[in-house]
C-alpha cells in the first residue's frame, strides 16, 4: 500500500507571517508531489517562499493551512511524538554547514546524533560504527572522524552534514541551497556525490536552489515560485527549454553562464530597480513585459497539466 | 598609463611558525580606464588581499613588496597622509556584503555626505547635489537618503554602496564579489550597472569566483590560484582557448543550462593553505597534466599571444580547447 504512495505530497500549503508592514504571505496554496524515486527542485528569488516551504514540510515551521504527506502518512496532522518518529524518514541539509554543526562535538558524534534520538537502544560501539560507515560513504576518511567542525573545509563539512542526513536511511532528503557556500570546483564534487547517492540508494531529493543551472543536475521536476505562489511547474527539461511564465523566462535569461555566447542578451538587461510584487491580481505583473489590463484583476490559477503555468497570457 | 591601476610584482607575505609564507606572489595586473578586468579565483586564492593592498589596507602583520600605482601615485609604503586623499577619491571599493560595510547607525544620506565632505571643501547643498547625482546613477532616488541600512533590500544596499563609491568620481573602482549575495535577477542589473560605469570611463577591477559573471561583463580576465596569477588574457580568448589546466577545470565545473542529468566535471582536491604550498607549481597535485618538472620548477608567466599569458610548463594547446568549447 505504502509503496505506491508518493514520497512527498504537499497540498495547499499556506503560511503567513505578521511583519512590520503588515502580513507577509510567505506561502499561498502551494501544492506539488514527489513520486517515489523522483526528485524535485524549487527555484525562485530570495523571499519567494522556497525556504519557508522546506521548513513547513520538515515540520520546523507551523502551517496556517494545507497538508504534508510523507509516504502516505499525514505528517502535518500528526502529533508531536508521531512527527518525531516520522522525521527519521527524511534528512535535511542546510546552506551553511558550519552553522549546522555543533562546534564542540566531534564529527562522528554529530553524525551519530540522529541515532541517539531515534535508536536510543543502540550501543555506543554500534553508533560509532554506523557513523564511520556513513562518513566513508560520503568520502571522508578516518582522519576526519575525531576532528571538530572548525578543522574541516566547507566542502568536507557539507559532506559531514550529508552523512548525518543519511544515517537513518531516509527516503527523502531536503537540500536547502547545499552548494551555494562552496567554490565551483568543490560544488561539482558535492553535486557528483549527491547524484551517486541518489542513484545507489534510490533517494528522493527536494532541492531548493536559486541557481537554475543546477536543477537538471539533481532533479527531473522543477517548481518555480514567485511571491509565495507556484507560477510554473513541470519536467525541468521542458520548463527550461520552453518556459511559459515570463518570470521563468527572466530567471533563465539572467543566469550568467560561463560562456560569452549570450553576452549581448545579458547586457541588454536594464539596470533599473526591480518592481515589488503586486498585492492584487498577478503578483508579477508590475515586472512583466507582457502584462495586460486583465492581469490586475485576477490571480491567475495554476493549470493542472504536467507542464503547468499560472499566467493569463502564457508564452508559447 | 598613468590614469589607471598598475600592480607590479606585488607580493604579500605573513610570518608563521614555519617561516614566511606568501599569500600573494609576484602579481602583475593593470586596470585602465574604460575597462572591467575580472580577477577570478576560489576562496583562499589571494584575490581579496590583492584588492586590499591596492587601498593600502593590508593587515599590519603583512609584509608587502612590489609596487601598486594609482594614477601615478605609489601606494606600497605610502603614509596615511598620502593615502587618505586617494582612498575614496582616486580609488574606491565595494564589498560583497553591503550590510556589514555600511554603518547601521547612520542614514545612507549621512554616510554619503561624509565621503563627499571628506574629499571636497563644499557646502552642504553642493554635497547634497552630488550625492543625489550618484544615487540617480546607481538607480536609486533621493528617498534612499533618509533610509537606514536595515530598511533597504540587499539589491538596494548594493546600489547605495555603488553610489557611495562613485560619489567622488574615482578613476578606479574595486568591486569585491559585488553580486554574490544577490539574486540572479538583481545581479544582472548590478553587473550591467558596473558595465555602464566602465563605459563612461571608470576602470573596474571585478573580483569574483564566478566565471559566468566575468564572461558577461569583463573585457579582460586574470585567473588567480594560490597567490599567483596563472592565466591572463582577453575574456573571449580565455573562454575560447583556456591554456592553464586550472582555468579549463574552472570552466568545465561551472554549471550551464540545458546539460540535462549529467556528471559534473570536478577538480579533485582543494585549494591549498598558502602556508603549506607545494614546491614548484602549486596546482600540480590537482592537475591531470602533471610531470616531474612541475614539482621542481616554478614557471614564469609566458606569452601565448601579446595579450594572452599563462603560468604553466605544459599549457593546453590552443586548438584542443577551442575544439572542446
Amino acid at each position: 500500500m505504502i509503496d505506491t504512495a508518493a514520497t512527498l505530497s504537499v497540498k495547499n500549503l499556506t503560511k503567513s507571517f505578521v511583519g512590520q508592514h503588515g502580513i507577509v504571505h510567505a506561502l499561498r496554496d502551494v501544492s506539488f508531489e514527489i513520486e517515489r524515486g523522483q526528485s524535485l527542485s524549487i527555484v525562485g528569488e530570495s523571499g519567494c517562499g522556497k525556504t519557508t516551504a522546506a521548513l513547513c514540510i520538515a515540520g520546523l515551521q507551523s502551517l496556517d493551512a494545507g497538508s504534508v504527506t510523507l509516504s502516505g502518512k499525514n505528517f502535518s496532522a500528526a502529533s508531536r511524538a508521531e512527527q518525531n518518529q516520522l522525521r527519521s524518514d527524511f534528512g535535511m541539509v542546510f546552506q551553511n554547514p558550519l552553522s549546522a554543526l555543533n562546534p564542540r562535538m566531534r564529527i562522528w558524534q554529530s553524525v551519530a546524533e540522529p541515532l541517539r534520538v531515534h535508536q536510543p537502544t543502540l550501543s555506543g560501539e554500534m553508533q560509532h560504527q554506523r557513523a564511520q560507515a556513513a562518513l566513508e560513504q560520503v568520502g571522508l576518511g578516518a582522519q576526519h572522524f575525531r576532528a571538530f567542525p572548525g578543522e574541516l573545509s566547507g566542502g568536507q563539512l557539507q559532506r559531514v552534514v550529508l552523512a548525518r542526513a543519511l544515517i537513518l536511511n531516509p527516503k527523502l532528503v531536503i537540500l536547502d541551497e547545499p552548494t551555494s557556500a562552496l567554490d565551483v570546483s568543490i560544488q561539482a564534487q558535492v553535486l557528483n556525490l549527491l547524484q551517486e547517492l541518489r542513484d545507489t540508494r534510490g533517494l528522493s531529493y527536494l532541492f531548493i536552489t536559486h541557481n537554475l543551472a543546477l536543477v537538471e543536475v539533481l532533479t527531473d521536476q522543477v517548481v518555480v515560485m514567485y511571491a509565495g505562489r507556484v507560477v510554473e511547474s513541470g519536467p525541468a527539461a521542458l520548463v527550461f527549454a520552453k518556459p511559459r511564465h515570463p518570470y521563468t523566462q527572466e530567471l533563465i535569461r539572467t543566469i550568467p553562464e560561463a560562456t560569452p555566447k549570450n553576452r549581448a542578451a545579458f547586457r541588454a538587461i536594464n539596470v533599473g530597480q526591480i518592481q515589488a510584487a503586486a498585492e492584487v491580481g498577478c503578483a508579477y505583473r508590475l515586472r512583466c513585459a507582457h502584462a495586460k489590463i486583465e492581469c490586475a484583476n485576477v490571480v491567475p490559477p495554476l493549470a493542472t497539466q504536467t507542464h503547468a503555468v499560472a499566467c493569463l497570457f502564457p508564452l508559447s | 598609463m598613468s590614469g589607471g591601476l598598475v600592480i607590479k610584482q606585488l607580493s604579500l607575505s605573513f610570518a608563521h611558525a614555519g617561516g614566511l609564507a606568501a599569500a600573494v606572489n609576484a602579481c602583475d595586473l593593470a586596470v585602465m580606464p574604460n575597462e572591467i578586468v575580472g580577477l577570478v579565483g576560489e576562496s583562499g586564492s589571494g584575490k581579496s588581499l590583492t584588492a586590499l593592498a591596492c587601498l593600502g589596507l593590508t593587515p599590519p602583520n603583512c609584509r608587502i613588496s612590489g609596487s601598486v600605482q594609482i594614477a601615478g601615485t605609489e601606494i606600497v609604503g605610502a603614509s596615511e597622509a598620502t593615502l587618505a586623499p586617494i582612498r575614496g577619491r582616486k580609488i574606491a571599493m565595494i564589498f560583497q556584503n553591503p550590510m556589514t560595510a555600511l554603518n547601521p547607525f547612520f542614514t545612507i544620506g549621512e554616510q554619503m555626505m561624509g565621503v563627499i565632505r571628506r574629499h571636497f571643501s563644499v557646502d552642504i547643498n553642493t554635497a547634497r547635489a552630488s550625492v543625489s547625482g550618484a544615487l540617480a546613477q546607481s538607480g536609486l532616488t533621493d528617498i534612499a537618503l533618509k533610509k537606514y541600512p536595515h530598511q533597504m533590500s540587499g539589491g538596494q544596499l548594493q546600489r547605495a554602496m555603488i553610489a557611495m563609491a562613485i560619489a567622488c568620481k574615482p578613476d578606479i573602482l574595486i568591486a569585491d564579489e559585488p553580486s554574490t549575495a544577490l539574486d540572479v535577477t538583481v545581479q544582472a542589473r548590478i553587473l550591467n550597472l558596473l558595465r555602464q560605469l566602465a563605459d563612461q570611463g571608470m576602470g573596474i577591477l571585478l573580483i569574483t569566483h564566478d566565471l559566468g559573471v566575468v564572461a558577461q561583463v569583463a573585457d579582460r580576465v586574470a585567473v588567480m590560484y594560490s597567490g599567483r596569477i596563472v592565466e591572463t588574457g582577453d575574456t573571449d580568448d580565455i573562454f575560447s582557448s583556456a591554456a592553464h589546466p586550472y582555468t579549463l577545470g574552472l570552466l568545465q565545473s561551472s554549471p550551464v543550462m540545458g546539460g540535462g542529468r549529467r556528471k559534473m566535471h570536478a577538480i579533485s582536491g582543494v585549494v591549498p593553505d598558502f602556508r603549506y604550498r607545494l614546491s614548484g607549481c602549486a596546482f600540480r597535485d590537482r592537475c591531470t597534466h602533471m610531470q616531474t618538472i612541475c614539482a621542481t620548477e616554478q614557471v614564469a608567466l609566458k606569452s601565448l599571444t601579446p595579450a594572452h599569458q599563462v603560468n604553466c610548463h605544459f599549457p593546453i594547446a590552443q586548438s584542443s580547447t577551442a575544439a572542446k568549447s
